[in-house]
């Protein structure tokens, strides 16, 4: 199913009805069910849900390092997740990732310069002058000269300048596709500010394409091309990024954007409301029992992600915003 | 501090307070000279990044601090009374004078007991309520703070409860004896956004409705924006600026480290990919503090004052802002 127009270019990464489960003690947790979602060349998707969505399960699910239970994940021809391991493998140095605890993702007790040379060491036919020249590149990249970190080891340092350090890491096999996982979350606000913008200039620099996920509204308005809105496993809204701020077509987003420190939007009533558990999520549509707008139909029939004027999908059975096309553009014109 | 400074209005008052740690590398001040005042019914945020100091500002309020650590004061009053942080006052003070929300309701609610058992204990050892009569009291409280079926509730162990419901609790504790000061540590720091609204407005309206004051401690500047009338920025152990609210909103601030604060802060109403500001460096070692200004290392504006002599508290005569700062930044519609 089509979310945005991608008649003209064939999406770097699709991702189709992609299905993740865990048996648990308890049940089966529903962590992802059923996402369909494209991934243009060159453009940052943020990725935006609270505990619970799923959003971390995809990104690791996409990268095969949680299995899945069902759906396909192309990226360029190839199908990921047909792959046996060793393909898989060979494809893993354009496919990067940045983890949340930047501290507990680089070995303790190793130096700085081999941490940031792992990947190259691995994969020589990824090193085009010397290993030491793209180690020290990779760490001039984020600000840090390898003549004073080189020899360090990562317990000496911050957990902002540990976060930039896997960034080198990652930079330094010249990926094709960047999957940040709340990179930011674990740092201060000054720091993050730092972070963020490596991300963004390295993107830049090397043409990468980024999935970034976050909780955090405002970290994922600073860096996206597109939003991409979770709840319970389930795509809510997916939209070019001024778009799903400005006019939310979701009820969900629009409590979420409502509810983001400094958003001064007028609250939806949602009191006591929390997101129910993905062992027994709700029938329908997912946010239903949170949701002011919900009717008989959203418990009985789960909505399907359509496409709204604009490049926008959503799942909603009464979206905020009209998918009439000629309503919507008379409004946009107006 | 802004607007109305005499002692009969402000509930709190906290001059120089300087709290140390016990540390194997030696003494370490964690808290180093701080000031703030707390109006009554009046809410009072303090923003710092990790480190900063604001946690422990708390606690030493609180008294809640780890065996060795030491605090003093120039001056420490509350509700009219000259405290001696040296020499805690009667052990029902805390609690019904001063309570506190902590942040990881999990680690602070006691996991083998009931929750109704703990929002007893206070109403029980405070106000010396019988058992039955305690019990009635918890239920009401539990209602008051909105979770639903509150008698049903009682019964049930914090870990059966959801992060928000527990933080919930956490606050009937805290309120139970109807405190003047509610001190809240990052009260929703570890909650989902949809539920740090509600228990921000739930904070919001309990403290309207039993005329309290409250210490907002958060490390989100968005946040403090939205929910207090003044706020308090920490910076390595010291309150560098104190001011109203509006000049955070209004990004009207004077201190140089509230203005790059504000600046690194990814905005939610701004155009989308605006370009972040970070602050070079971290913040200075506890241990080897520097003799001047202790955000010089890290401050494009400094000079060699900046480095040398530490700056003196400074009052806006326009807002009544006060701050430490040697070359503050000038807001706009001030600039000649």
């Amino acid at each position: 199913m089509n979310t945005t127009d991608t008649s003209t270019q064939d999406p770097l990464l699709r991702v189709e009805d992609l299905v993740v489960q865990y048996p648990t003690d308890a049940g089966t947790v529903h962590a992802v069910s059923g996402v369909t979602f494209d991934v243009h060349r060159g453009e940052t998707l943020g990725i935006v849900g609270e505990s619970g969505s799923g959003k971390s399960t995809l990104l690791r699910a996409l990268l095969r390092l949680t299995p899945h239970t069902g759906g396909s994940v192309r990226y360029r021809d190839t199908v990921l997740t047909d792959l046996g391991e060793e393909p898989m493998r060979r494809l893993r140095p354009s496919l990067q990732m940045i983890m949340q605890d930047p501290i507990a993702s680089l070995n303790p007790r190793r130096k700085v310069r081999d941490i940031v040379a792992e990947g190259l060491r691995i994969w020589p036919d990824r090193v085009t002058t010397s290993v030491e020249e793209q180690v020290a590149a990779g760490l001039d990249a984020v600000g840090m000269d390898i003549g004073i970190v080189g020899d360090r080891r990562p317990g000496s340092f911050s957990g902002g300048q540990c976060q930039r350090i896997a960034i080198a890491r990652a930079l330094a096999l010249r990926p094709d596709v960047l999957f940040c996982d709340e990179p930011v979350s674990a740092l201060d606000v000054s720091v993050q500010a730092r972070v963020l913008n490596l991300v963004h200039d390295a993107k830049e620099a090397l043409g990468l394409t980024v999935l970034f996920v976050s909780h955090d509204l405002g970290v994922v308005k600073s860096v996206s091309d597109r939003v991409m809105v979770m709840y319970l496993g389930r795509i809510c809204e997916i939209a070019p990024v001024e778009e799903i701020y400005e006019s939310p077509a979701h009820p969900y987003t629009n409590l979420l954007l409502s509810s983001a420190p400094g958003s001064h939007r007028p609250a939806p009533p949602d009191l006591t409301g929390e997101t129910p558990s993905p062992l027994d999520p709700p029938s329908g549509c997912r946010f239903r029992t949170r949701c002011p707008l919900a009717q008989e139909r959203c418990a009985a029939q789960a909505p399907p992600l359509r496409a709204l004027p604009g490049g926008r999908g959503v799942a909603c059975h009464f979206p905020l915003v009209t998918e009439d096309r000629d309503e919507a553009e008379a409004g946009a014109t107006s | 501090m802004p607007s109305g400074t005499d002692s009969t209005t402000d509930l709190l008052v906290v001059r120089g307070l300087r709290t140390t740690l016990r540390t194997p590398r030696g003494p370490l001040a964690v808290v180093d000279g701080a000031d703030l005042r707390v109006p009554r019914r009046t809410t009072v945020g303090v923003v710092g990044e990790s480190g900063s100091g604001k946690t422990m500002f708390a606690r030493s309020l609180m008294n809640l601090l780890p065996a060795g650590a030491e605090v003093t004061a120039e001056e420490l009053t509350f509700d009219d009374r000259e405290l001696d942080p040296r020499r805690p006052p009667h052990r029902h003070f805390w609690g019904t004078e001063i309570s506190m929300v902590f942040q990881d309701p999990m680690t602070a609610l006691n996991p083998v007991r009931t929750v109704g058992a703990q929002i007893c204990d206070p109403l029980r050892v405070h106000q010396g309520m019988g058992r039955g009569v305690a019990r009635r009291r918890a239920a009401e409280l539990l209602g008051h703070v909105g979770i639903p079926a509150p008698w049903s509730r009682l019964d049930q162990y914090p870990h059966e409860l959801s992060g928000g419901m527990r933080q919930r609790v956490m606050i009937a504790v805290a309120i139970s004896c109807e405190p003047k000061l509610l001190v809240a540590d990052e009260p929703t720091t570890g909650l989902d956004v949809t539920v740090q609204r509600q228990i921000l407005a739930l904070l919001r309206r309990l403290k309207d409705e039993h005329g309290m004051a409250m210490l907002l401690i958060s490390h989100d500047i968005a946040l403090l924006a939205d929910e207090v009338d003044q706020v308090g920025v920490m910076y390595a152990g010291q309150v560098v600026e104190h001011t109203d609210v509006a000049q955070i909103r209004g990004k009207a601030v004077r201190h140089r480290y509230t203005r790059a604060l504000l600046q690194a802060h990814p905005d939610v109403n701004a155009p989308a990919r605006t370009r972040l500001e970070s602050i070079p460096g971290g913040p200075p070692d506890l241990l080897a503090m520097p003799e001047g200004c202790r955000f010089a290392a890290r401050c494009e504006h400094a000079r060699e004052i900046c480095r040398a002599t530490a700056p003196q508290p400074t009052r806006d005569p326009r807002t009544g802002a006060a701050f430490t700062c040697h070359f503050p930044h000038e807001p706009a519609e001030e600039l000649v």
